[in-house]
């Protein structure tokens, strides 16, 4: 029996033909899909790059019913594993793109690895300045607001 | 200072040698900051607050403190034992399923009887049970506050013992101190008769005062702080024979007595452990190789307590004496091998009576004991 197949559309317009059970992982192309059935899918706020790599992410993850009811097509230790590397091999800004991806489409487990990999990054910097500069953030506090903030933040004990 | 446009998704700049060089500008929203945050160590969100005024106000936000505090984190303990003089406490904390190291500490170790008692941990801060000189410590910071000398007639220093408690209408915490009657080790019994009682408020300029308690007794638990009250055991009556429950109210200062259960009567606190149980305090005892009963307090006027019985013999590997740390607020029992070097935690659901192991990875027990609770993390400097 041949898999039904979706068509979504990159910001650059470029198509992806995808099994619909592995885009389905997102919850607003599960409602897309049921809502316009047959249709393209446009992202258009997601570039091709990161796409390919969200599908990637979902073929991986994709439960497949085989007829002998739901079977993952990897073991959970080795998704795990999977998952490290996937996020780890991923440079920073796209590892931002990828977070926001996962929060547009809503793909809960996407979400928490990519979550987690931002807060292992955040908890590997030294201070609040090597912060702003791994995540291109404006320091918008005055030095003596940082130093009032940091006054009031030690620990007595 | 004029702020940089911020665009939408990435911004593409062509550069010198013609490549498309992307640049991430947007920033993390803030619903995104508030659940990435939830996992990070509270040490960690000490040094975020200082990175943007979106970053500061998502961490200090009312929702973000109380998610982040009522998340379940284990804070393991270890205690390396090799030394004499003095223990090294090692405080890790778990998170779902990650773990993290959190602090160090040296503890001076002045009577062997210090190391009897496993130290509690009240609201994120833990107190070193014996001594004239009570420690509080913080495992999320490393710091410690070591209180003022408490004055106590002649040999009865080591035997002093120090309990903390947390008054949450004031947001204050408190330790309580007792001090057994002089001479009344002198017949070398275990349990010996505690008269003095000191109070001193964490804060304060003050020192200790003395607070009434017209009922000797010689504690013998473990303590537990729910809702403000401190519980522990205690022996009393003719003989310090009979078993009962002490509640020290922290705000009032008022001392409160329940008998123990019946049954209970006859054994002694050895192998058992106080633990809150969905709010109510509860003493867990075994009472075989892998049976144990959960005495649950009802009613502490009426001295009504029930009774919940569970075992580990379904756990996978037999043969394995646990020893009852705690509890979950969950309700999973908190348990560790009493033997073996492995390091780990086993936690049982006692409604679905499943089991599930925590493994501290990286991180081998150096020879000293695992001790396990659920805790509270202190995001906020707030401490006293």
């Amino acid at each position: 029996m041949s898999k039904k197949m979706i068509v979504l559309k990159s910001s650059e317009g470029v198509s992806f033909v995808v099994e619909e059970a592995v885009a389905r992982q997102s919850k607003i192309i599960s409602f897309l899909v049921e809502e316009f059935p047959d249709r393209e899918l446009p992202l258009t706020n997601m570039t091709s790059e990161i796409l390919r790599k969200t599908i990637e992410y979902c073929k991986k993850h994709v439960v497949e019913d085989d007829g002998g009811g739901d079977s993952s097509s990897s073991s959970s230790g080795d998704l795990k594993e999977w998952d490290v590397k996937f996020v780890a091999e991923i440079d920073q800004p796209r590892l931002m793109d990828l977070l926001m991806a996962a929060n547009y489409l809503d793909i809960p487990s996407l979400l928490d690895v990519t979550c987690q990999k931002v807060a292992d990054t955040i908890a590997a910097c030294n201070d609040e300045k090597e912060i702003r500069a791994t995540f291109n953030i404006e320091n918008d506090f005055t030095e003596e607001e940082v130093e009032a903030i940091r006054m009031e933040n030690q620990y007595p004990i | 200072m004029k702020r940089p446009r911020v665009e939408k998704f990435r911004s593409s700049q062509e550069t010198n040698d013609g490549a498309i060089k992307v640049r991430y500008t947007d920033p993390i929203p803030a619903e995104l900051l508030f659940i990435i945050f939830l996992r990070l160590p509270a040490k960690t969100l000490l040094r975020c607050v200082c990175v943007s005024k979106l970053w500061a106000s998502t961490i200090r936000s009312q929702d973000f403190i109380i998610s982040f505090q009522s998340q379940s984190r284990i804070l393991f303990f270890v205690r390396d034992y090799h030394q004499t003089r003095f223990e090294n406490w090692f405080f890790l904390s778990s998170q779902q399923g990650t773990s993290s190291f959190l602090s160090r500490t040296t503890s001076h170790v002045s009577d062997s009887r210090s190391r009897c008692r496993q130290p509690q941990e009240v609201n994120g801060l833990i107190c070193c049970g014996y001594g004239t000189s009570p420690v509080i410590y913080n495992p999320t910071s490393g710091k410690s506050l070591t209180l003022p000398r408490i004055y106590v007639g002649h040999n009865v220093g080591p035997y002093v013992e120090n309990i903390l408690g947390y008054d949450q209408i004031n947001e204050e915490y408190k330790v309580l101190s007792m001090t057994p009657l002089p001479g009344g080790n002198r017949s070398g019994e275990s349990v010996i008769p505690y008269k003095e009682h000191k109070v001193f408020t964490l804060g304060s300029q003050g020192l200790w005062r003395t607070v009434e308690c017209n009922t000797i007794h010689c504690p013998g638990t473990i303590s537990v702080c729910i809702n403000g009250v401190v519980y522990y055991g205690a022996y009393l009556g003719d003989h310090m024979k009979q078993l009962s429950l002490v509640r020290f109210d922290v705000r009032t200062e008022q001392f409160g007595f329940t008998n123990m259960p019946e049954s209970v009567q006859t054994l002694s606190y050895y192998s058992s452990t106080l633990m809150n149980y969905h709010g109510k305090i509860a003493l867990a005892y075994s009472t075989g190789y892998d049976t144990y009963e959960l005495w649950v307090l009802e009613d502490a006027k009426e001295h009504e307590w029930s009774k919940v019985c569970f075992s580990t013999r379904s756990w996978t590997q037999p043969c394995i004496k646990f020893n009852v740390e705690g509890i979950t607020r969950m309700g999973e029992i908190i348990l560790t091998p009493r033997y073996g070097v492995e390091f780990y935690a086993v936690y049982y659901n006692l409604a679905t009576k499943q089991f599930r192991k925590i493994v501290i990875e990286g991180y081998k027990s150096p020879g000293g004991v695992v001790v396990s609770w659920e805790y509270v993390e202190k995001t906020s400097s707030m401490l006293l």
